[in-house]
């Protein structure tokens, strides 16, 4: 509902444009300077707008979260949720989306429409944007100097990250939590995006016995006796902070939690994987290679 | 009791408004000179697709699913002698919920080198195999010498409803973050995916199924006394359940694969007619039929227009908008008349 007014904003802008409303044809898309873009990723919606492309975004997803101006934009749901007729609307020329989506019904049905749909491939790794944009510029006519900044970027914050763990010995054993709330808290196994950034970071993940996001005993949890966790700003808070941590059995026993070794950052620059990768990864280096407090 | 015709006539009534209003109202919107510009052929590409392409297929399928799920409830809840009983019941949505999990979440394991059109509607075709499957299965369970009984049948629904449910959580355990937000999206329901095909496909099914189960309106009345008496009175009692069963799975299993699961509809349309009209099953099935039709049209045109240009699931709104209607129901009539 919060998206009312905006809806009525946009029925004003069709039946204002109705009587204009031509045919949309092959050639006058082909002509236009800026394609309307919808970006049903976070990391992409980053990088389009690092790349000068925001004011081309005329939709993004519900995980397009950064930057604040995305906030402007209409919010289209989940990408397993999409409105096709809300999408129209829209009137998108091109839409793009993580190439890890497949069978998705609605995407099928805007292609059949004509809207492009671009299937962008995106993976865990530092230089995940400059990949990520090689792709775009297949699709669109981005300007040099934004592609230029947005590896000058990366390479700066990759040499930062490299300063960070010039001195480091250790490789810290780090615990991704990922929590919804004390009753819904779920831990990082192997082949994740949070390992990934772990070990970019000079981490290693605590947990290599299983793949993905499992729940986690209270005996497991010392077990993997972790020197940090790694958790979203959004999921330490819907534990109520540091101190609703310790009401998940296990945790309070476990080295980082004694150590007051928690970090917490943004989901989405965390493990976004978009133009502030290394950024993200040099930040998390330097709180894992701390000095002991004690 | 008003008569038939002009029940009838009132809710074909009711079924064409809410067709009319649904092809007027969506998240894009189009003045009703545009509207016909469209539908006549005469408007933008852009315009025609969204038309024929996406909101009639959607309303259509609507229309199908909602009359599809409503009488199959009052034929379930005839055939059980039991206001509670559901499709659900005899298996048909725990099976189909538990081979559609495993279709997403195993789907990469099994599928890569299966052809194209199958790995696309994978999810549909096992929900459709799950439906059928189980539902077999408890009316084996349910069978011996030649008669089905249907206390049993009752029991076994449960007992493997609770053991599917088992395999489905398994799946769950195993599922990533996206495997499992497309599961629970899924079992909230979705005509998000609607296009003529799958129209086309259901559409002989369902109407088959409800023309079906109409016929054996008679025979369900007399289930009312009881199945003995029911023999007495010339029916062939157990044809009549294995009929019902086998068109109820069918017709259920048909919605659910292309739909995701919709609560709520089976349950509350049969009661509605069961307070305004009385338990006469000619009556019941046609017109769950044409309000379960109405009902879920108007339930979906709100799902794709109240958030948007998101969207909202639509089994959370069949229970948002048929809850509170059938509480005030029930409460007007508390203490009038009994419910079956």
């Amino acid at each position: 509902m919060r998206n009312l007014p905006l809806l009525f904003l946009f029925s004003f802008l069709f039946v204002a444009c109705s009587p204009a409303a031509e045919p949309v044809t092959e050639a006058d898309t082909a002509t236009k300077t800026s394609p309307r873009i919808v970006s049903l990723s976070g990391t992409l919606t980053e990088l389009l707008f690092a790349l000068g492309q925001g004011d081309a975004l005329v939709g993004v997803d519900v995980t397009s979260t950064y930057p604040a101006a995305t906030a402007e934009l209409p919010k289209l749901g989940h990408v397993s949720k999409l409105n096709v007729e809300a999408l129209l609307g829209l009137q998108p020329d091109l839409i793009f989306v993580d190439a890890a989506v497949t069978n998705n019904p609605a995407l099928k049905t805007l292609a059949d429409a004509g809207v492009r749909v671009v299937y962008v491939p995106l993976r865990p790794t530092l230089d995940n944007a400059v990949q990520a944009t090689a792709t775009l510029a297949g699709h669109l006519d981005l300007p040099e100097a934004s592609i230029a900044t947005v590896k000058a970027n990366l390479q700066r914050d990759s040499l930062a990250l490299a300063a960070a763990l010039q001195g480091a010995n250790t490789r810290p054993r780090v615990l991704f939590l990922y929590a919804r709330g004390a009753g819904q808290v779920l831990v990082a196994g192997t082949g994740t995006e949070a390992e990934a950034i772990i070990q970019l970071a000079g981490g290693t993940n605590a947990i290599q016995s299983f793949a993905d996001f499992k729940p986690l005993t209270p005996e497991a949890f010392v077990e993997a006796a972790p020197d940090v966790i790694l958790m979203f700003s959004s999921g330490l808070a819907s534990l109520d902070g540091p101190a609703g941590l310790a009401n998940i059995p296990g945790i309070a026993q476990t080295p980082a939690f004694q150590r007051k070794r928690i970090v917490a950052m943004d989901g989405q620059y965390l493990l976004g994987f978009g133009p502030r990768a290394a950024q993200a990864a040099a930040e998390l280096a330097g709180q894992l290679h701390l000095p002991d407090p004690q | 009791m008003r008569s038939f015709s002009a029940v009838f006539f009132a809710l074909i009534a009711l079924l064409s408004l809410t067709l009319l209003g649904g092809v007027f109202v969506g998240a894009y919107e189009l003045a009703p000179a545009e509207l016909w510009l469209a539908l006549t052929g005469q408007s933008t590409d852009l315009q025609q697709f969204l038309v024929w392409q996406v909101r009639i297929p959607r309303l259509l399928l609507a229309l199908l699913v909602g009359a599809a799920l409503a009488t199959t409830g009052a034929a379930t809840q005839g055939l059980f002698r039991n206001p509670l009983a559901e499709p659900t019941l005899i298996g048909v949505t725990s099976g189909a919920m538990l081979f559609a999990a495993a279709a997403m979440v195993l789907s990469f394991r099994f599928l890569a080198a299966a052809p194209a059109w199958l790995q696309q509607g994978a999810v549909s075709v096992a929900a459709f195999c799950g439906a059928l499957v189980t539902t077999g299965l408890v009316y084996r369970l349910a069978s011996g010498r030649g008669r089905v009984n249907v206390a049993t049948m009752l029991l076994a629904g449960i007992a493997i409803a609770a053991l599917t449910s088992a395999g489905t959580g398994l799946l769950i355990y195993q599922s990533s973050e996206q495997q499992l937000r497309d599961l629970t999206f899924w079992t909230l329901g979705s005509l998000g995916g609607a296009r003529w095909g799958q129209v086309l496909g259901a559409g002989p099914i369902i109407l088959a199924g409800v023309y079906f189960l109409h016929r054996d309106a008679l025979a369900l009345n007399a289930f009312l006394l009881g199945e003995r008496e029911a023999a007495q009175l010339g029916f062939r009692v157990q044809r009549v359940k294995r009929r019902v069963i086998i068109w109820t799975a069918l017709v259920v299993g048909t919605c659910i694969s292309l739909t995701g699961i919709i609560g709520f509809v089976g349950l509350v349309i049969p009661h509605l007619l069961r307070i305004w009209q009385g338990t006469d099953y000619r009556r019941l099935l046609l017109f769950s039929a044409l309000l379960g039709g109405s009902f879920l049209l108007v339930a979906d045109t709100l799902a794709r227009t109240i958030v948007a240009p998101a969207e909202l699931p639509i089994g959370i709104l069949t229970a948002l908008v048929g809850a509170p209607f059938f509480l005030w129901l029930l409460l007007r009539e508390r203490g009038k008349n009994a419910l079956l």
